[in-house]
């Protein structure tokens, strides 16, 4: 690196105040016309804008708290922000799906239908719970019996797995 | 509170702590604002655009990677902001500054030179690439490293160095 390179790098530093000229780069800037003229123009380019009217931190920190109190900091996960969203959207799908499989079953197969008829407490449900009691049936991948069996017909451990998919 | 990086500070804000803000604004907000002067913005619209330029940082802070510093996000997002409003005006809006702007001084002939090499240089500025005139505002102006100006640039530090060589060839031609 020649002696005008290396002060090149370095007068950024020092216009800034952040160093000084070693005695031989001070007798290299005063000598050296390329490295004069450069140092004039980063000296005048770090006074740029110095005479503009002065801002006011203080005034701009107000305003900025007014309108991040009218609009809040994105700071949230979009998945946290609203909670049931998500959860209403996959009952909803599930419902497609379910409405699907009924209408598309086949002579002979059980019809959903009336298996989820029978289960009058379904109408009670959130789209969350109802979520979380369709994917205990489709973990079974079995249909509901079609002759609709209540609660009490369930072995204990699809009662347990059924009352696990209500309380979430 | 001083002793706080920027960092900190953006760290206390996202805690809640409103006071952070305050801090960094009073950091920034005369360097930002010289820097969007010295890029072409009107003085009437760099208030606005600093302000601007310090929401849209505060809103967005929760999904800040913190790739770069907090001074080179900031910078990115008002050279951006300031390179929108030069689009929807097609062009700089010259406003000079006018001597009721300037404080008052105590040499005046001194700040007549001043002032003349002073728009001579916005002259040739505005001349210059807008990668070249940013590069050169970052280093000469703001005292960035090559990577810092990277960052807000969106460009190497390879290259950077590159524009900002360049930039005061032509400068040094022209500004004497």
């Amino acid at each position: 690196m020649t002696l005008c390179e290396s002060v090149s790098d370095r007068i950024v530093q020092v216009a800034q105040g952040l160093g000084s000229w070693t005695a031989s780069e001070a007798a290299h800037v005063a000598a050296c016309p390329e490295c004069a003229a450069e140092w004039r123009l980063v000296g005048m380019a770090s006074e740029l804008g110095a005479r503009m009217p002065a801002l006011d931190p203080a005034r701009m920190a107000d305003r900025l708290h007014r309108r991040l109190a009218e609009a809040p900091p994105d700071v949230v996960p979009i998945f946290r922000r609203r909670p049931m969203r998500w959860a209403v959207g996959l009952a909803a799908a599930a419902a497609a799906v379910l409405a699907l499989r009924t209408a598309t079953a086949p002579v002979g197969q059980p019809n959903l239908e009336a298996g989820v008829g029978v289960l009058s407490e379904l109408d009670e449900l959130s789209g969350q719970e109802l979520a979380s009691v369709l994917e205990v049936f489709d973990a079974d991948d079995k249909p509901p019996a079609v002759d609709g069996p209540g609660l009490g017909d369930l072995t204990s451990d699809e009662l347990e797995r059924l009352l696990r998919g209500w309380e979430g | 509170m001083t002793a706080q990086t920027d960092d900190d500070l953006v760290g206390a804000f996202c805690a809640g702590e409103e006071l952070a803000a305050d801090e960094l604004i009073r950091r920034h907000t005369t360097s930002l604002g010289r820097f969007l002067y010295a890029n072409g913005a009107s003085a009437s619209d760099v208030e606005d655009l600093v302000q601007e330029a310090f929401f849209k940082a505060f809103r967005a802070l929760g999904g800040w990677r913190r790739e770069a510093s907090f001074k080179s996000w900031l910078f990115k997002i008002a050279a951006n902001l300031n390179r929108d409003q030069f689009r929807r005006r097609k062009g700089r809006e010259t406003v000079p500054l006018d001597d009721h702007d300037v404080a008052d001084v105590s040499d005046p002939e001194g700040e007549s030179g001043a002032k003349d090499m002073e728009r001579q240089l916005m002259t040739e500025l505005e001349r210059l690439p807008r990668l070249q005139r940013e590069v050169f505002l970052l280093r000469a102006q703001q005292g960035m490293e090559y990577d810092q100006i990277s960052a807000t640039l969106g460009t190497t530090p390879g290259a950077a160095r590159v524009h900002y060589h360049h930039a005061v060839k032509r400068l040094k031609e022209k500004v004497q």
